[in-house]
């Protein structure tokens, strides 16, 4: 590992003026747990390092104006641990519990997993199907945007951030009773496993218990997690019922057939989506009370 | 379960000292006729009397515990010494070629860098190997793998080690590379060592195989195959070497001190009592530390710079350039009668050894005499070949080639039960080794063969555990099988002398100093020996303190490997608190007037068995000895009694003793996501005496788990001899979460042969739950997988091309 100046600031303001200041040579650890590597490997060589796990004001967890705000430094631990998530938005709940293991919980954040935006991450395909916005900012403003359009590669970056601005929450659409979500992981072992396969949904019912809105979302089947309005837009209208939801299993196939019909790996993500859709889709029917 | 135990009094007042030093037999024993054996209406069963030791049998505490629990064992990571310097080695990019040009000069002029090192710094012999010699300890031209050593760094920082690596430079003509064995095996391949790809090649015959295949009933063809393996020990390869009164001394992480100390010494052309390899506490090897890691290295930076210097291995360079399981493939045919009883056995099996042979040789030898799997097959024709490649060496890992051919020996069983309708459990013991089984290789087993109790005693528990009713999936989308597999292993070195020493010293307090070669990696053979001791100088656990794998202190104790410490060294040690009792057996007699073959020795007392008030304590006797002259003195070695393996074919005997295993699993498949959980493994062992049965349960666990991980998870991933999944994010083990519920059973057989009648079960812990893996999975879906690890993308591929 390569020497650095090490800045561990208290407040966001300071950790903004020092973003802006060294912006050309700065990587920004919270966990660590994937810059670490980084540095070890040589992969990341910067001058400065600026750890962010200090900001107390970015670690919480509360709902307001209609949404709820997961601050950046929230742990996946907390995560794990917070009521309002485990009764609220089981499939972030589900993702906290897959992540890593015990330790990589306790240290990784929501805003590093969100920022690193990797292929086998858990976080991206989950907050992509609550229709996550995030928030930035750096010495310049705030601006917003929606996950789907912040997981865009942007030189070094996976992501749109910019050298100079900080992650500081991601917000997604109050969880109401019309709504239930679902995440669902392969990974090759129960534990510290990176995703081989995901994918995560959240439907709204309406009074019919019929499906009135869907987004549903695939991981690590393409250099970020994607969408499927074609999946979408067949559930729309469906009762919820596994009989008349089943057929829409080949349509998963189908999507990742089209995605990525020359890998190797094909053969067993066209037939395992079926399995973890089945699953999403239960759990689904469950939080309805309909099984 | 089967109890046997001789009274250990009698023993050790009987046996002549002349009996116990074993030789090696050197003429193979001649070939007798093989006919079918009979299959005795009832288990062999001698005599049993129960057992009776005050300190063998005991789960006493393991002597490095405390210290580890409290984290206090220093690691040859931890080690740090004023004015030391930090070693790395710079390593091959390509897998086959030569280099063209080599450029040291920049690094070595960088400030703090102390020394740049190349073949030509090497005063002696350039060349490493256990078996063959045939590993350049720095590469003087030709390279053979990715990760062959060029050069040696030392300097003051690891940070300047890293700088001066980069600072190095090199150009390479780079060759073809021979990255498969049917391409090794081709005349106008390239060759990586000598005229000839070939490394080696083994024939096992006996009896007529072709006639007899024409009088089978039934006859099952198949073949298998298993991938590389990596053993993944925890610590990585790490020592520190430094001069201490001129002895150049080295603290390593090994599994062979006294092969280390005569490689360093031979490179550095120093005579061998001038190195000292001292065994750093050891965090795991399975076979990977057997091999020349960091020590020849270390002790050539030490030799030119004087100063004491470190090497520690990344994760990434250990898992590079240390030794892989052998990738095999085997073919196996095998027929019967109606009965189930089987005749013949033809198999012929490949193996990829890699750039260099390391333990090739032994792996090679070891799958065939094992090939046939613990059963009685009086007709068999068994052949092998491994070959050279530029891929990674292969070498030892847990087992030797035994787990990969269990697929195949394992796998061919269970289809032959499926297809002569047989239960699996009946067909085995229809066929199982018992005591007056002859082998292949013309050996009579004579003792300590509890295969048939493991078969009994896990279909009792499995009946206990399960039956029809209650053994249901636990959801729909799930299918959920049974499996089982058996395994035997020969304890010792193949055919091959390999023998071990110890010392003994019974202080005037009573304490003993016991001083053994043999390498405690983690298995515990330091607690093992201690309660040998004490058990035949009839003293307490606590007296024995043992000072283990120090070469300028301790006898040659062999590698700790092919499960033999508790067997060789175990003896050994017995051997030498024999000699040192003996001593003490001589005043105890003179003092009590009772004659020294009715003397106990027991719990720190001596009494007569005949009386027991004629007695004595040990205090008072070694006071005696004090008063008398005498010192209590010990030295014991032992080598298994086995003779060398005809060339012609392989007759001969080939191990003293074997252990014997079985293994049941219970998984469950999800058809939907083709997930695989191993829900509960029983597995069973016969290892003679268990001298200490919670560290024989505990190796037990490991070895399930890490069968587990052999037959569904661990696979290292290939492309142009470049290993892609070097850390243990992407070389996939199995963690806590999915380790099964695992029932280990233990089965004392009876045997004169080792300490107190003790084999080993180091590797046979692993052994079976592989093959017993592979056929779970086929009873719970369906479809026969023949190649290991059985992926979830592999049942996914067949279930789908099924339907």
């Amino acid at each position: 590992m390569r020497a650095f100046n090490f800045f561990s600031p208290e407040t966001v303001e300071e950790a903004l003026d020092l973003l802006s200041q060294h912006q050309d040579s700065i990587a920004v650890i919270a966990g660590g747990t994937d810059l670490i590597i980084d540095l070890n490997e040589g992969g990341k060589k910067p001058d400065y390092v600026l750890d962010i796990s200090q900001l107390k004001e970015l670690d919480y967890i509360s709902e307001s104006d209609g949404m709820l705000h997961i601050g950046a430094n929230t742990t996946f631990a907390t995560l794990e641990k917070n009521e309002l998530i485990s009764e609220y938005y089981p499939a972030i709940a589900k993702m906290a519990d897959y992540m890593g293991s015990p330790q990589i919980r306790e240290l990784g954040t929501v805003g590093g997993n969100v920022v690193s935006a990797s292929v086998a991450g858990d976080s991206p395909t989950v907050f992509l199907a609550y229709d996550a916005t995030v928030v930035l900012q750096s010495k310049r403003g705030t601006r917003e945007m929606s996950i789907e359009e912040f997981n865009v590669n942007r030189g070094k970056f996976r992501c749109q951030i910019e050298d100079d601005e900080l992650l500081i929450e991601v917000k997604i659409p109050q969880a109401n009773s019309n709504f239930a979500t679902a995440y669902r992981k392969f990974g090759k072992r129960k534990s510290l496993a990176i995703v081989v396969l995901a994918t995560a949904m959240r439907i709204e019912r309406d009074r019919d218990n019929r499906i009135k809105d869907a987004r549903v979302t695939l991981g690590a089947v393409s250099l970020h997690p994607m969408r499927s309005p074609k999946i979408e837009k067949a559930l729309i209208g469906k009762k919820l019922d596994m009989e008349e939801l089943e057929p829409v299993l080949q349509l998963y196939t189908e999507e990742i057939d089209a995605a990525i019909a020359s890998r190797p790996s094909v053969v067993y993500k066209r037939e395992g989506i079926r399995g973890l859709a089945k699953g999403c889709m239960m759990d689904v029917l469950e939080q309805y009370g309909l099984v | 379960m089967k109890k046997n135990v001789r009274n250990p009094e009698q023993t050790t007042a009987t046996i002549d000292t002349s009996v116990r030093d074993s030789k090696v037999v050197t003429q193979p024993p001649q070939r007798k006729t093989v006919e079918p054996q009979e299959v005795p209406a009832q288990p062999q069963k001698s005599e049993t009397l129960d057992r009776d030791f005050s300190v063998l049998g005991k789960n006493v505490n393991k002597k490095d515990a405390y210290e580890k629990v409290i984290g206090k064992t220093q690691f040859a990571g931890d080690m740090k010494r004023p004015n030391m310097l930090y070693g790395g080695v710079f390593r091959s990019k390509i897998p086959a070629g030569f280099i063209d040009h080599l450029d040291i000069s920049k690094a070595a002029a960088i400030p703090g860098v102390a020394c740049v090192l190349t073949y030509k710094d090497i005063p002696g012999l350039n060349q490493t190997g256990i078996i063959i010699k045939d590993e350049p300890i720095l590469v003087e031209n030709k390279i053979r793998r990715i990760g062959d050593a060029i050069c040696l760094v030392a300097a003051e920082t690891e940070e300047l080690v890293e700088e001066a690596l980069n600072a190095i430079e090199i150009e390479y003509d780079e060759i073809e590379a021979v990255l498969t064995i049917d391409r090794a095996a081709e005349a106008d391949s390239p060759k990586i060592h000598g005229e000839t790809n070939l490394h080696q090649s083994k024939h096992l015959f006996c009896g007529d195989v072709d006639a007899a295949f024409e009088q089978c009933d039934v006859i099952v063809e198949k073949t298998y195959s298993s991938g590389m393996k990596s053993h993944m020990f925890i610590e990585p390869d790490a020592g520190l070497a430094e001069y201490v009164n001129g002895i150049l001394t080295i603290y390593v992480s090994t599994q062979n001190p006294h092969f280390d100390r005569g490689e360093v010494a031979n490179m550095l052309a120093i005579s061998h009592n001038k190195v000292n390899v001292i065994q750093a506490a050891t965090g795991g090897g399975f076979g990977g530390k057997l091999d020349i890691g960091v020590q020849c290295h270390l002790g050539l930076l030490c030799y030119h710079t004087g100063r004491p210097i470190k090497m520690v291995r990344k994760r990434e360079e250990s898992t590079m350039v240390s030794s892989k399981r052998h990738p095999m493939t085997m073919h196996y045919k095998t027929g019967a009668k109606k009965d189930g009883t089987i005749l013949a056995m033809k198999i012929h099996m490949t193996g990829d050894t890699g750039a260099y042979a390391s333990y090739g040789p032994a792996v090679i030898t070891r799958a065939v005499v094992h090939a046939t799997g613990p059963y009685y097959v009086p007709n068999v024709d068994i052949t092998a070949e491994f070959y050279y490649t530029n891929n990674p060496m292969s070498g030892a890992f847990r087992g030797f080639g035994v787990p990969q051919i269990s697929i195949a020996h394992e796998g061919q069983m269970n289809a032959l039960a499926r297809e002569l309708g047989m239960d699996p459990i009946d067909l085995r013991i229809k066929n199982a080794h018992r005591v007056g089984t002859i082998l292949p290789t013309g050996q009579e087993l004579t003792e300590s063969v509890g295969f048939v109790e493991t078969l009994e005693a896990a279909r009792e528990k499995m009946n206990e555990l399960f039956n029809d009713e209650t053994y249901q999936p636990s959801a729909p989308n799930k299918k959920r099988g049974l499996g089982i597999g058996c395994m035997w292993y020969g304890i010792g070195n193949t055919g091959l002398p390999n023998p071990a020493g110890a010392f003994v010293e019974v202080l005037g307090d009573c304490s003993v100093n016991l001083l053994v070669g043999c390498a405690d990696i983690g298995q515990g053979s330091t607690t093992v020996m201690a309660q040998i001791c004490a058990e035949e100088l009839g003293l307490n656990y606590e007296d024995i303190n043992v000072t283990y794998a120090h070469t300028m202190v301790t006898p040659e104790g062999g590698a700790t490997s092919a499960s033999r410490q508790t067997f060789i060294s175990g003896k050994a040690t017995q051997n030498a608190a024999y000699m040192a009792k003996q001593t003490l057996m001589e005043v105890a007699s003179d003092y009590l007037k009772v004659p020294a073959e009715r003397l106990i020795f027991r719990e720190r007392k001596i009494w007569d068995r005949e009386d027991p008030d004629t007695k004595m304590t040990y205090p008072m006797l070694m006071m005696e000895m004090r008063r008398i002259g005498k010192l209590a003195l010990g030295v014991g070695s032992y080598n298994p009694k086995t003779t060398y393996l005809s060339p012609k074919d392989m007759s001969g005997i080939p191990f003293e003793v074997y252990s014997y295993a079985t293994a049941i699993v219970d998984l469950e498949v999800n058809v939907e996501t083709y997930e695989t959980e191993v829900k509960n493994v029983i597995s069973v062992h016969d290892v003679g005496t268990a001298v200490n049965p919670q560290m024989v349960e505990a190796q037990i666990e490991g070895g399930v788990v890490m069968g587990i991980g052999f037959a569904l998870f661990e696979d290292v991933i290939l492309t142009r001899g470049r290993i892609k999944n070097l850390n243990f994010s992407d070389y996939i083990i199995p963690a806590a979460m999915d380790a099964p519920k695992i029932y280990p059973l233990i089965v004392e057989s009876e045997g004169e042969a080792g300490p107190f009648g003790a084999k080993g079960v180091g590797e046979p812990a692993l052994i079976p739950t592989i093959p017993a893996c592979a056929d779970a999975v086929e009873n719970a879906v369906g479809i026969h997988f023949g190649n290991l690890p059985i992926l979830y993308i592999d049942i996914a591929r067949e279930m789908n091309r099924k339907r």
